[in-house]
């Protein structure tokens, strides 16, 4: 049996040394804005082990030609761990000594103050080897046939140690922790700012998105037109939709509540009839005109619809914040928390544990869905409470004198974030959904109505459970697509991690951009990696089996 | 000519497909490669236009190691259809008649030419399919198209891996016939790899039989069938292969040619003495032309003893007698189904040409049987 | 009569009315409100814009011209060489050009060529002139609403009827259209150019274990905001139009590479064994076989490829690149909701523009069998 050598390894061992060896490992700035004096890691002066890293970053190179992949495989994991820990912690060691003669380094007329150490091009480098290594040891574990848990161990336990390390301290001589350790406070705040945003959005795109994907795949002519929409939106330059979207928003904060309800409800009314309209004439258009009369009634429904989506949103996201942040709510937003904690425990006891109790099982059942049906009760008595908290609606006097602003529709804000991120989660929601109940195989679904099975019950026991891993790959898509578009929501002062990248900018700072974009990394990937997990969870063994195989 | 000579494949993860094959293809004639999956019969062929390196041995082809060509040039020279058909969506169907001919920088005019000729002997009316996409045709259209692709630049040998396997079995059968006559035509020499016995004995001149990469026999299809020469080619080709024997036996060549025949205008006393000069029990009643219009026994005879018309039995040519052209295995069969012993054989206009036992049958079938026994 | 009806094909009846509406707001003259165009002596114009052919230089009716060359540069659409810069007052030049044309007459001039090629093709299905002849069409228009400000200032003054600053005080619409572009299409003919070749490379046998390394990579590299990558390009190179492009390529590289392996990874194998079989090359497999089949794919990726990068430009503008982030930018930065609004529209309308473009290209360039069903 012939093995090729592990060519990606070599790739992860080139990439590393060439960085150590051409690029600057670390800059030594003098202040925050300042620039920096670079040094190499083979300048760092002081110790044999700066050395020894870049003679680490070639040792793959030569383990990728053995034969035996197995040891190969566990020796490049070994490797690439080794050189993304060490590639951190070394120039952090040397940095301190490059702090303490910082003006021996930078000279004498040098404004030193709180000087730091700034990452550059090697450092970046030498990660980017110690993964391609790494990448390339768990490929040969997975060729050899090693578990797939027993790899994820090999993967993450790099990042395990580093995390133990950040969290002692052992990288605060680096800027970016510099950084963080001036606006720690700050950052926590922003961080929950831009995960309650796209989150709300989220949700809301969720229950928009996946009730029109329903709607398409039901309509084939619909569905033309939803999809085509749907995309348009998604064209839009994000900067552009926040901007489009200020001017409406601002108008709308400034009407009084009660017209703009009376414009809703008339709104609604005008929906469902021109929807019945079109359901009884659908059959005697011809159809050139059925898809321009359906583009003329989604047109006229998009327009209050999305204005009341904006003032949903924008008030539960009020509402939440008010209610989740302070604590002021005499412990109903923990009570709801723990409830969603119960639930969960009790349907994954109900699913996982086999209990053959039949009268124990369906307490437990009745027990989660209690559970489930408390949260929601609570979930609105908080929202209620907020609402009509001083710092919310409280402090409007009478209701003709509620504007919609008092709502928190504001061309400036978080409302139009709010809004252009539900539009942004429709695509994929909608795609996914449709694409997902339209491959459902019509024999299935036969089958099925060949049974007796009412079309609700072919909806819910067939379709939805068919449909559901395509439907949470879109969720995931766009739950990571907001959290990125969610940085650009600074510019129309909505808060959120793009506070920090906008300041560094503006601060030519590299250490605040890094301070807005890390966070956003972790959350989308964070978030991804919970809805795989609850996918996993929630989707029927026999399609994940079949996916898999 | 293609000649095996000891090749050996072995895969890189140490699988030994192909393990010291020999054999030799012999030119104009339809070598059919079949065995059970894993046998190596489609390893073999993909060696010839080295689609795969081999690993020992090697492979003639026209006498020389096909080691000697460019990779590509030899591919060219040898035609290729697969199971998948692999016809290229994105080509019309001149299109992809054509990649071969364009490849080796053929005119355009002679192209087209070619294109139109291959299109009308697949049996497919070049003007209304010449522009058509694949995605336009049926299967078996799309089959017939890989067949004329294969062909496109008339190489003198073809590989053929299951060509018809993923066709419906009626459309099989006429695809299979129709290439049989395309192959009178054109006399190719072939290496056709299947799995169906019934394929193989039906298309090969030759066919062999491998196992586990070995080839375990390499004889004619009656060959293989009379004497199979192990426990496992008996097996492989099935407990039936005395029937499928007679599927490759024409009643032309196993018929009795004098046959005792009346005329119609005869008297009893002619069909009696007819009968008994044969030492038979019945003759046949043919009309002025020969043509085959029923029988008379001597049972008949004895309760009608005037008139013959009243004696006979009526029958059409086409219910009770049986083609020449038909194989021994049809003949057999409507033997069984009628309950003759005997029956007539004619030809195309249904005139009486001869006469064929069961038992003469009977004896073919035992005879390969015990010869078979003795040889394993 | 039943060649009349041909001729009228439903899209040159939309040009019909089209053109109907144009003439029709000919005659609408418009008051100048905003104060930089007054100043410039405009006070009266009509709304319609001239037909602006950027290669024969007669658009009369971008009346700022104000910046120069560099400006200049941009307002040939990268065409013109610099030096014709030394045109005083291309505006004034132009007002008085023989070629001088109004928008309306272009879209006769479209019904006419709608009309013939509805004629000509009667019945056929015709993929490759009608949709480019009707992308060109209206890529035209848009461009000439984009060179005409009273235009924009109509507009904008009937959405801020008080709102003392309309248009953007320090560049035009159309250049800024020109920088946008000017971004979008460089940055996009270098992704498209390093996305084809890596996404080939690590499908090819020889670089094939490569294959999950990018495709982790180039996953992974979707969870990165855009704003972030084009942020950290501004200390590494500095601010101006090169951190732009790098960042540009850098993101719109994902989908172009992603979409080629998918759609490499996605040619029947039965196809290219044949193929194999039939004595083609590699190199013949690859662009005779596989990327005409893998190019519906591929395409679709390059257009999300595109239009995300139209998005990534605007907020070029934070760090220096121009185009349509600055007015945006600008608005909000100084409360000025109609240069938000312009920017904002005027992005929208491109990256439209561009996806509508490049859907008709994609779907001119998808090979015919592919499409087809029987």
């Amino acid at each position: 049996m012939s093995v090729i050598p592990n060519r990606i390894a070599m790739l992860g061992s080139s990439v590393a040394a060439l960085g150590f060896f051409f690029l600057p490992i670390v800059a030594l700035k003098p202040n925050r804005l300042a620039a920096g004096v670079p040094f190499n890691l083979l300048q760092l002066q002081g110790d044999y082990r700066y050395i020894l890293l870049f003679a680490l970053a070639l040792v793959p190179f030569m383990v990728a030609f053995r034969k035996d992949v197995t040891t190969r495989g566990w020796l490049l994991v070994a490797l690439g761990n080794l050189l993304l820990l060490l590639t951190l912690l070394l120039p952090a060691m040397a940095a301190t000594h490059l702090l303490a003669n910082a003006t021996q380094y930078l000279g004498e007329n040098a404004f030193v103050r709180n000087p730091r150490v700034l990452p550059t091009g090697g450092l970046a480098l030498g990660l980017a080897g110690g993964y391609v290594t790494l990448f390339a040891g768990l490929r040969d574990l997975e060729r050899s046939g090693v578990q797939a848990w027993i790899r994820a161990i090999g993967a993450w336990a790099g990042v395990a140690v580093i995390a133990v390390l950040l969290a002692t301290g052992a990288f605060n001589v680096y800027s970016v922790m510099v950084e963080f350790h001036t606006n720690g406070a700050a950052l926590q705040q922003k961080f929950v700012e831009h995960l309650m945003f796209v989150l709300v959005s989220l949700v809301v795109g969720f229950i928009v998105g996946v009730g029109l994907g329903l709607w398409a795949s039901r309509d084939e002519r619909v569905s033309n037109v939803i999809l085509y929409a749907v995309g348009i939106i998604q064209t839009i330059p994000s900067l552009a939709l926040f901007g489009v979207l200020l001017v409406p928003l601002a108008r709308l904060g400034d009407a009084h509540f009660l017209p703009v309800a009376l414009f809703f409800a008339v709104s609604a009314v005008l929906a469902i009839a021109v929807g019945l309209g079109y359901r009884a004439l659908a059959g005697r258009l011809p159809s050139r005109l059925q898809t321009a009369s359906l583009i003329v009634a989604a047109l006229v429904a998009a327009v209050p619809l999305t204005l009341f989506t904006g003032v949903f949103v924008s008030f539960v996201y009020r509402a939440a914040r008010i209610g989740f942040g302070g604590g002021a709510m005499s412990g109903l937003d923990n009570g709801i928390l723990a409830l969603v904690l119960a639930g969960l425990g009790l349907w994954v006891l109900r699913r996982w544990v086999f209990v053959r109790d039949g009268v124990v099982r369906s307490l437990v059942r009745w027990a989660y869905l209690l559970a489930y049906a408390a949260t929601g009760v609570l979930f609105v008595v908080l929202m209620v409470r907020a609402a009509a908290t001083d710092q919310f609606l409280g402090a409007v006097p009478s209701l003709s004198a509620l504007t919609v602003r008092d709502l928190g529709v504001s061309g400036i804000g978080v409302a139009p974030a709010l809004v252009a991120l539900t539009l942004y989660s429709l695509l994929p929601l909608v795609r996914n959904t449709y694409a997902g109940l339209k491959n459902v195989d019509n024999a299935i679904i036969d089958s099925g109505r060949g049974m007796g099975m009412t079309p609700a019950q072919i909806f819910f026991q067939i379709e939805l459970p068919l449909a559901f891993p395509v439907i949470m790959a879109g969720v995931r898509n766009a739950g990571v697509a907001l959290v990125g578009i969610g940085t650009v929501a600074t510019v129309i002062g909505a808060g959120g991690l793009g506070d920090f990248v906008i300041q560094g900018i503006v601060n030519t700072s590299i250490d605040l951009i890094l301070l807005g974009a890390l966070p956003a990394i972790a959350l989308a990937m964070v978030l991804d990696a919970l809805l795989r997990f609850a996918e996993g969870l929630l989707t029927s063994p026999g399609i994940r089996h079949a996916q898999n195989s | 000519m293609i000649e095996f000579q000891n090749v050996v494949k072995q895969f890189p993860d140490g699988f030994r497909a192909v393990n010291g094959l020999s054999l030799t293809v012999h030119d104009g004639e339809i070598t059919v490669f079949i065995g059970p999956s894993g046998c190596g019969k489609t390893t073999s062929m993909r060696m010839v236009n080295r689609l795969l390196s081999i690993t020992e041995g090697r492979i003639l082809v026209e006498g020389r190691d096909n080691r000697d060509y460019p990779a590509e040039e030899l591919r060219r020279k040898i035609g290729y259809a697969i199971q998948q058909i692999g016809l290229f969506p994105h080509m019309t169907v001149l299109q992809n008649i054509a990649v071969v001919p364009r490849l080796l920088g053929w005119e355009e005019d002679r192209i087209r030419k070619r294109v139109d000729e291959l299109l009308e002997l697949v049996g497919l009316d070049p003007d209304v399919n010449r522009d058509k996409y694949p995605r336009q045709l049926s299967g078996g259209q799309q089959q017939r198209v890989g067949v004329a692709r294969a062909l496109g630049a008339d190489p003198p040998i073809m590989l053929m891996d299951e060509p018809f396997g993923a066709i419906d079995p009626i459309t099989r059968e006429v695809l299979q016939d129709e290439f049989l006559e395309i192959q009178k035509r054109i006399s190719k020499t072939i290496i056709f790899v299947t799995h169906d016995i019934d394929e193989a004995i039906k298309m090969g001149d030759r066919i062999a039989i491998l196992k586990d990469g070995s080839l375990v026999q390499y004889d004619t299809p009656d060959t293989l069938l009379a004497k199979p020469k192990n426990r496992f080619v008996r097996d492989f080709v099935g407990a039936d292969r005395q029937l499928k024997r007679l599927g490759l036996l024409r009643v032309r060549e196993l018929m009795t040619r004098d046959t005792p025949n009346v005329s119609l205008r005869a008297s009893t006393d002619d069909a009696r003495r007819a009968i008994e000069a044969a030492a038979v029990k019945s003759a046949f009643v043919v009309d002025e032309d020969g043509v085959l219009k029923g029988w008379v026994d001597r049972e008949g005879l004895r309760e009608n003893p005037d008139s013959l018309l009243d004696a006979m039995n009526e029958g059409d040519f086409r219910e009770i007698g049986v083609r020449q052209s038909a194989t021994a295995r049809e003949a057999l069969s409507a033997m069984v189904a009628r309950g003759f012993r005997i029956t007539p054989v004619v030809d195309e206009r249904g005139a009486l040409v001869g006469s064929i036992t069961l038992r003469a049958l009977q004896e073919l079938a035992d005879q390969g049987w015990v010869e078979g026994e003795q040889a394993s | 009569m039943s060649g009349l009806r041909r001729f009228f094909t439903p899209a040159a009846l939309v040009w019909l009315v089209f053109a109907v509406l144009l003439f029709a707001a000919l005659s609408v003259r418009e008051t100048i409100h905003d104060p930089q165009l007054r100043a410039a002596g405009v006070t009266e114009a009509s709304i319609v814009p001239d037909l602006w052919l950027p290669v024969f230089r007669f658009s009369p009716s971008t009346l700022l011209e104000m910046h120069g060359s560099d400006d200049l540069r941009v307002l040939g659409f990268g065409l013109l060489p610099a030096d014709v810069s030394d045109s005083p007052n291309p505006a004034a030049g132009s007002a008085g050009a023989p070629w001088r044309v109004s928008l309306g007459w272009f879209a006769l001039l479209m019904v006419v060529i709608e009309g013939l090629l509805g004629l000509r093709y009667a019945g056929v299905d015709e993929k490759l002139v009608r949709p480019l002849v009707r992308a060109a069409g209206i890529f035209l228009v848009i461009w000439s609403f984009y060179g005409h400000e009273p235009f924009w200032d109509w507009m904008l003054h009937g959405i801020f009827p008080s709102s003392p600053d309309l248009l953007y005080n320090s560049n035009t619409v159309i250049s800024l259209a020109g920088q946008h572009l000017t971004l979008v299409i460089i940055s996009s003919i270098l992704t498209v150019a390093i996305g084809l070749a890596l996404g080939i490379l690590v499908t090819r046998a020889e670089f094939r274990e490569f294959l999950p390394l990018v495709s982790d990579v180039v996953n992974s590299g979707q969870t990165v905001p855009t704003l972030a990558i084009v942020a950290i390009m501004a200390p590494i190179i500095g601010f101006g139009f090169w951190p732009a492009i790098v960042a540009l390529i850098l993101y719109g590289l994902l989908p172009v590479v992603r979409n080629t392996i998918v759609g490499l990874e996605g040619v029947d194998p039965a196809m290219i064994d044949a193929a194999r079989g039939m004595g083609m090359t590699p190199s013949q497999i690859l662009w005779q076989i596989e990327v005409p089949n893998a190019s519906r794919i591929i395409l679709a990726g390059v257009r999300t490829s595109v239009v995300i990068n139209v998005g990534t430009a605007a907020l070029g503008a934070y760090v220096g690149s121009g185009g349509f982030g600055n007015p945006i930018a600008s608005g909000l930065n100084q409360a000025i909701q109609p240069w938000v609004l312009l920017g904002a529209l005027s992005a929208a309308l491109l990256a439209i523009l561009l996806d509508y473009i490049l859907g008709r290209v994609e779907y001119v360039m998808t090979p015919k069998g592919l499409i087809i069903e029987r």
